[in-house]
């Protein structure tokens, strides 16, 4: 606890050291692997010591004052904050998931792009200052204290557990698949496993570990998402800053599409031997000028775009700022941090697909011999995983693009294998999507246990308790909610994606307009608010539950991954129309709204 | 803050119009840009107009839309003497 007093001063020598020191460590795994130390001892070691560093971290900032574990203090700078708020926001999803499916799916998987930057853009304007004057710790606290009532306050909850639930589950998952593969234990045991790192970075100190843990996080999974991708832009001769070269390999790419017959049929058989596995069918840049492919790239933006913007795990994460203007700083660096990584996504999907694709590069198998693609290294490696699979369905001794099937997240984890990088960088790789995942998890996971102690412990069942008891009771839910994540991960429910455009979805079908409305619109009431809370959640996971499991055809291309165009509306109307016909709020509220409309003066609520 | 209604606009008011021009510009980007994605992409060996805006051109953009934003609320906040100290 030395390092308190002068702390928050010396944040860029703390993290300048540590980022040094992580680098130093990379090179000497190199040095390592290089000395013929095998590959399974420097997965070993990436994981145990990256593991390591976090919980020490999360040690060093343990808390016992509710200021601090709630809300750090308040006392984050806006750019730390920023890479704070991107490590809590991208998932493991992001960083193994997302240039997989660009690679998959083409243009229109890019609305997850669009819409996962610019939801920033609301959070800046439309609520996160106004929530930071507010003063609150969880976001339950701003709809129950404006809209006053235990039963408002109780619905919030009910939103942010769905939505963060679904969400931790997914990255519980994430931390166990990595886990289990670079430590060589069962999946099962992974997620336990994954779960221990995690809770080490926030029983002790809440969010102000988080936050230290979270910005360390970023450090280690924007190296490690940065440095493959350069490499192999340069060592593959595509130009020195891979995001400019992309548009030339992207009409590249096109070529080598017709080429290799993209879009012809894949033989069902040879399908059937794959399983789950896909081969690739769309093209990179189909853009497709059918209205029903422009609407869903629209919903898909929409929803994405104000889920964003009504996920408490993000939205707390500008309470900890030390002022309002900070907060709005905060959400700008967010998003400059989060571009990092989400302008490389694109990049590394068309290069892997070019070093596949491409006859005259030496990693280019398709089209070449089925005997010589089978006795690649990477290829037996990544087929005996599970995540790919070569099926010479027409038997003519030559791996057509239709038999090349693959699970998404290898272009992530497998590409710096296919581009023949040493092993060291597939130890970054993996490291870094541990410091993903176990980020995103510690978010959600403070998110609701800090919703259930806070507000459903302290101010619905107990309001008398004392600060030392509260905080225990948060770190019991902590655990338990973690143990329930864990055992729900371990079943393997559904692939990482659906449920976090879910989380999205139950978002900003129940808090979106909830929040907004109740900063924006003075009228809007207690009775509005619960109605737009219900009725919006209830429609949204209704037709979730009738397109997914009940057999009904999706309306106008809404599908499971955009429910919240259900959601959402419906939650408006409630909202307005019941705020309309009933009573409006009070004169302490109205003052209390205005007292949140400006930075200056007092918190409204203080804890 | 109703009080300054007689004349000049207050606080809330100029923080809405530039919430408008923040949002207008925000669908623009958001919505708007791609709908025309298949036209940005232009005929075979052309530029990849509509790849670009959707891969990094708007979030390129999202992030200076924020940071502009930022600067002229805090502008209004000053100009109003409500910033904080």
């Amino acid at each position: 606890m030395k390092l308190e007093g002068g702390f928050i001063k010396n944040l860029g020598r703390v993290y300048g050291v540590y980022t040094l020191g992580f680098l130093g460590f990379v090179i000497i795994m190199a040095i390592l692997e290089q000395a013929g130390v095998s590959a399974e001892k420097i997965g070993w070691m990436f994981v145990g010591f990256t593991i390591a560093i976090y919980a020490l971290i999360g040690i060093l900032s343990r808390t016992m004052e509710s200021g601090q574990y709630y809300v750090a203090g308040r006392e984050v700078p806006a750019v730390y904050n920023g890479m704070a708020t991107a490590a809590d926001w991208m998932s493991g999803a992001s960083f193994i998931a997302m240039a997989g499916g660009i690679y998959m799916n083409g243009y229109p998987y890019m609305a997850f792009l669009v819409g996962w930057t610019g939801g920033y853009v609301l959070v800046a304007s439309l609520i996160a200052p106004y929530l930071r004057k507010f003063g609150c710790y969880t976001v339950p606290d701003f709809i129950g204290t404006r809209y006053g009532g235990n039963l408002a306050r109780f619905c919030a909850v009910v939103v942010l557990v769905m939505a963060s639930f679904t969400y931790v589950t997914a990255q519980i998952n994430g931390t166990g698949t990595v886990a289990a593969r670079m430590l060589d234990i069962p999946f099962e045991w992974g997620v336990w496993v994954g779960l221990s790192g995690i809770l080490a970075c926030s029983m002790l100190g809440g969010m102000r570990a988080v936050t230290w843990t979270q910005v360390a996080q970023y450090i280690v999974l924007i190296v490690a998402y940065l440095i493959p991708v350069f490499w192999m832009s340069n060592k593959l001769g595509y130009g020195m800053i891979p995001h400019f070269a992309q548009f030339d390999a992207v009409l590249a790419v096109q070529e080598l599409e017709q080429l290799h017959n993209l879009g012809a049929a894949v033989d069902p058989a040879a399908q059937a031997a794959a399983g789950k596995l896909k081969a690739l069918s769309v093209g990179i840049n189909d853009a497709s000028d059918t209205l029903m492919a422009k609407w869903k790239f629209f919903t898909l933006v929409l929803c994405m775009m104000l889920g964003t913007a009504s996920l408490p795990h993000v939205l707390m994460r500008y309470f900890t700022t030390a002022s309002v203007k900070a907060a709005r700083q905060s959400v700008g660096w967010s998003l400059v941090f989060i571009c990092l990584l989400y302008l490389t996504a694109p990049a590394l999907a068309t290069f892997t697909k070019l070093s596949l694709l491409d006859p005259n590069l030496a990693t280019g198998i398709i089209g070449k011999s089925f005997a010589d693609a089978q006795s690649l290294e990477w290829v037996q490696k990544w087929t005996s995983a599970g995540f790919l699979k070569l099926v010479d369905g027409n038997g003519d001794g030559l791996l057509q693009l239709q038999e090349f099937f693959m699970n998404g997240q290898i272009v992530v984890l497998a590409t710096p294998e296919i581009a023949g990088l040493p092993y060291v960088i597939s130890g970054l790789v993996a490291a870094g999507g541990l410091a993903a995942a176990m980020s995103t998890a510690d978010g959600l996971l403070l998110a609701i246990a800090n919703a259930l102690s806070h507000d459903l412990y302290y101010k619905i069942i107990d309001p008398k308790a004392d600060s030392g008891k509260r905080l225990v009771v948060a770190r019991v839910l902590l655990l338990a909610i973690g143990a329930a994540g864990a055992y729900v991960a371990a079943q393997k429910l559904t692939g990482i994606l659906g449920a976090v455009a879910w989380a999205f979805c139950f978002a900003n079908s129940g808090l979106f307009f909830p929040l907004v409305l109740g900063i924006w619109w003075k009228r809007a009431n207690r009775a509005g608010a619960i109605a737009g809370m219900i009725g919006g959640l209830a429609a949204g996971t209704a037709y979730l539950y009738a397109i997914k499991w009940g057999g009904m055809d999706p309306w106008l291309g809404i599908d499971h991954l955009r429910f919240g165009m259900i959601g959402m509306p419906v939650s408006l109307i409630l909202m307005v129309v019941v705020s309309k016909a009933t009573e409006a709020p009070d004169e302490e509220t109205m003052k209390m709204v205005d007292s949140i409309r400006i930075p200056k003066g007092q918190v409204v609520q203080n804890n | 803050m109703s009080s300054q209604a007689t004349g000049a606009l207050s606080h809330w008011d100029k923080t809405k119009s530039l919430l408008f021009k923040t949002l207008a510009i925000w669908v623009f980007l958001a919505f708007i840009i791609h709908w025309f994605g298949d036209a940005l992409n232009g005929g075979a060996g052309s530029f990849p107009g509509g790849y670009f805006m959707a891969g990094m051109g708007v979030q390129i953009s999202f992030a200076v839309l924020v940071f502009w934003f930022v600067s002229k609320q805090s502008q209004l906040d000053d100009e109003f003497g409500v910033s904080e100290d």
